[in-house]
């Protein structure tokens, strides 16, 4: 499913990947000294726009995938509420003994939206970024050496079959139990024999990338070149008139 | 002139004493395609390793004699240099590659090499067009079931053009077809009068045909025998098999028949095409009449396992559907079937690890699903393809004693019983080491050992034999048919047809999430259409079989003759 998002012809999966990195670490930035409820508010919602006007995304898909995002924002929102640094003046309503003020809403909403924002930019970035293009991008625009960029995509391979492999551990670590679960306490137990494998595989693979001529220096050629193009110059007008948009209309709105 | 010269080459690892490889001299010429044999533990692997230099160049290693590939030391090249000399295709599909689609795997190694886009684009096309993967171009590799990654890894060194080729048992963990498929790729390239190919196989008739010569390492050190493969089957068959070195099955068989006094042959008959037409020129002929010698034993002991219209779906994906079968107690059988047929989900259905969706499990008589999980897993055996999985202790005795002591069982009741197993399954010196340190043999038959236990009438086995050598494979299949004739039921997964002919009693073929035939060995073989259409292969014994049977008759009938 989403091999299938970050491969679409759609234009921020056009956009290169070490850019879009950067822009994910821009908004982040810039969102930390934000206090007020408008900008967040904003931001999310512009860029849930933009992943799936742009990035064609589907938004029930998108939904499901932000639905821990939006439990994870609430908490916040609750834990002011229920436990605020100061009690605000503005009593709106009661839960139960509880008084709930407007002010403390607010914190918790902003602190919320910050977390959503954050979290909306990593999906944009990983539903639309295919991994070895992340990659190679990274070599050829930031310079990474390869031996580690490759050494990342081999990596990167293993992680459903580690996924697998934790499964069938587990169950035959049940049927041995005589179908007792194990206690947290002896998790230990499952990693050893996954670890046990994943050092046999990495080896295995370390041996066959040197044996197709891989010496991980940067001597070598491309048959991919990513480079700066038209898209890219687009992506930067496109973040930066976001910049703008969110932190300016909110000022408008109170001054009206 | 030789493209490879060996003078006395031994390779040392590390801190073992034993040289892994033990003072081997031999030459290879341009264009040769050559078999090397040699028992497990012989250095083959290792070998392959030395002549591409990633002995000693990434895995440390003492390489001592004069090895030299082409007139140069593996070991001075560069990973670079290397491949172009050397390619290297190996065991497990898994592990062969670093990146996600098809496409960019063949383009990594082109790119080490530094090539020109044009010449990139023109070599991967060849290469996607020589091994049939066009189409799969750019499919993710973890997509691609086991015989076409092998052909993706294939397709890799085809684009790297070396000169010599190494096949280290490609063909090892993969279904009949696959490997039928992989070889003849690889015998279209040894007809290629320049690139030299060197088979490291276990599975010796399907290549032989292709083999120039063939080259046996011996156990102690040195080679054992060296020639084209009539002369060394013929003259050194005796001393091979005395080192634990397989024979083709036809020249084993072959020789066995001879012996026997059942027939004749004026030259050893290499493969089955051979075979037949010596047999044809001595008037022994397959009849229909030689099918019907073995009548099935039909087992009345009751049912100890049915299923009823058994489904089973995961995540909104029906697995299984409308599953039917019956295995009486005591029997041995197989589930046979392609890759992701559902045959692993059945067999964690039948051991109560997944319920199933519809439909009624019993277990002698009683509703499966009534029972209690920890009941059903008392009596219920379950091997996993991979040993490591299930080890839940520190040491091999507390491997086996494990399941008695979560069940409070005083230990005079049980201290006996691990003992025989240590004995058993030949662990006796193990038993304080940790099942993480033991050999892949040993750890397998401790695997099967741990999960045996008193109240259990059902054992079953997740392809036993992946990945495992020859001899290993043998001794665990002696236990297996020792707990069957102490009358324990066993369900095995398998893709080796040759266990099926073996050892099985029934077979259940599993295709597309149901069981289309359920019954005897016999007439499951005969049947070529069935086996065409689940891509299955009868094994070659069975055929040998046939003949045997034919040339008994042909000798009975010589016999009232005369």
């Amino acid at each position: 499913m989403i091999e299938e998002y970050q491969q679409q012809p759609r234009f921020l999966q056009q956009v290169n990947p070490s850019l879009k990195l950067v822009a994910v670490l821009i908004m982040i930035a810039v969102m930390i000294p934000v206090f007020d409820l408008w900008t967040p508010l904003f931001l999310f919602v512009l860029t849930i726009a933009s992943i799936i006007g742009l990035g064609g995304i589907s938004p029930r898909f998108l939904l499901l995938l932000l639905l821990p995002f939006l439990l994870f924002a609430f908490s916040f929102l609750w834990m002011q509420v229920v436990f605020p640094d100061e009690q605000g003046a503005t009593v709106l309503f009661e839960i139960g003994p509880l008084p709930v003020a407007l002010e403390n809403v607010i914190i918790g909403a902003s602190l919320g939206l910050r977390a959503l924002v954050f979290a909306s930019w990593s999906l944009l970035f990983v539903l639309t970024t295919e991994p070895t293009k992340f990659m190679l991008s990274l070599i050829q625009q930031c310079k990474l050496p390869p031996r580690f960029g490759y050494g990342m995509m081999a990596a990167y391979r293993f992680l459903p079959a580690f996924r697998d492999e934790l499964a069938q551990v587990r169950t035959a670590h049940m049927i041995r139990g005589f179908g007792k679960e194990r206690k947290w306490k002896q998790w230990k137990r499952y990693f050893i024999p996954l670890m046990a494998s994943a050092i046999r595989k990495a080896e295995r693979t370390a041996v066959a990338m040197e044996s197709k001529g891989f010496d991980g220096s940067r001597d070598r050629s491309y048959y991919r070149r990513l480079t700066w193009n038209k898209r890219d110059m687009q992506f930067l007008i496109f973040v930066t008139a976001l910049l703008v948009i969110t932190f300016l209309l909110p000022d408008l709105m109170i001054r009206k | 002139m030789s493209i490879i010269e060996a003078t006395d080459v031994s390779i040392t690892f590390g801190l073992q004493k034993r040289p892994s490889l033990r003072h081997v001299t031999f030459f290879i010429t341009k264009g040769e395609t050559v078999l090397l044999l040699g028992p497990s533990g012989c250095g083959k692997s290792t070998l392959a390793h030395a002549l591409q230099g990633l002995i000693p160049r990434s895995v440390e290693a003492d390489v001592t004699g004069t090895l030299s590939v082409k007139g140069e030391h593996p070991a001075t090249w560069t990973p670079r240099e290397a491949i172009q000399h050397v390619g290297i295709l190996f065991q497990d599909p898994e592990t062969q590659f670093c990146m996600l689609t098809v496409e960019d795997e063949i383009l990594f190694g082109l790119e080490n090499l530094g090539l020109s886009r044009e010449e990139m684009e023109e070599r991967l096309e060849r290469s996607l067009a020589y091994t049939g993967l066009v189409d799969r171009r750019h499919e993710a590799l973890n997509k691609l079931s086991g015989g076409l990654k092998q052909k993706a890894a294939i397709a890799c060194l085809l684009a790297l053009d070396p000169d010599i080729f190494v096949l280290d048992e490609p063909t090892a963990n993969l279904d009949p077809k696959s490997s039928d498929d992989i070889l003849r790729l690889f015998a279209d390239i040894a007809r290629d009068p320049s690139k030299t190919v060197i088979f490291i196989e276990h599975q010796l008739d399907p290549v032989l045909p292709v083999i120039d010569r063939v080259i046996a390492l011996s156990e102690k050190e040195g080679i054992l025998a060296e020639g084209s493969p009539r002369e060394i089957f013929t003259n050194d068959a005796v001393s091979l098999q005395q080192e634990g070195i397989w024979l083709p099955q036809v020249c084993m068989k072959a020789l066995e028949l001879e012996k026997a006094g059942k027939i004749t042959w004026p030259t050893l008959p290499l493969s089955l095409k051979e075979w037949q037409a010596a047999c044809e020129k001595q008037a022994i002929v397959l009849s229909p009449s030689t099918e019907t010698e073995t009548v099935p034993s039909v087992r009345t002991d009751a049912p100890i396992m049915e299923a009823e219209s058994v489904c089973f779906s995961y995540k909104n994906q029906t697995v299984l559907e409308d599953v039917y079968f019956s295995i009486a107690s005591g029997e041995f059988t197989v589930l046979v079937g392609a890759n992701g047929a559902g045959k692993s989900t059945l067999a964690k259905v039948i051991a109560g690890i997944h319920s199933p969706t519809h439909g009624v499990l019993r277990r002698n008589g009683e509703d499966q699903q009534r029972m209690s999980r920890a009941e059903l897993f008392q009596r219920t055996g379950y091997v996993f393809q991979q040993p490591e999985h299930q080890f839940v202790t520190d040491t091999v005795e507390e491997e086996l004693s494990y399941g008695w002591k979560i069940t409070d069982t005083p230990a005079a009741e049980w201290q006996q019983d691990v003992e025989n197993k240590l004995d058993e399954f030949r662990l006796q010196e193990k038993r304080m080491e940790n099942p993480f340190s033991l050999s892949q043999g040993q750890k397998r038959r401790l695997s099967v050992a741990s999960m045996l236990s008193p109240q259990q009438d059902v054992l079953i086995l997740d392809e036993p034999t992946f990945g495992q050598d020859e001899a290993s494979t043998v001794a665990l299949m002696k236990q297996v048919k020792q707990l069957h004739d102490e009358g324990q039921t066993i369900v095995m997964i398998t893709h080796d047809m040759e266990l099926v002919a073996r050892y099985a009693e029934k077979v259940l073929l599993v295709e597309e999430g149901t069981i289309t035939y359920e019954g005897p060995i016999a007439p499951f073989f005969n049947d070529r259409d069935r086996l065409e259409k689940a891509a299955l292969k009868a094994p070659l014994s069975w055929e040998l079989e046939r003949w045997e049977r034919a040339m008994n008759k042909k000798n009975a009938s010589t016999l009232t003759c005369t």
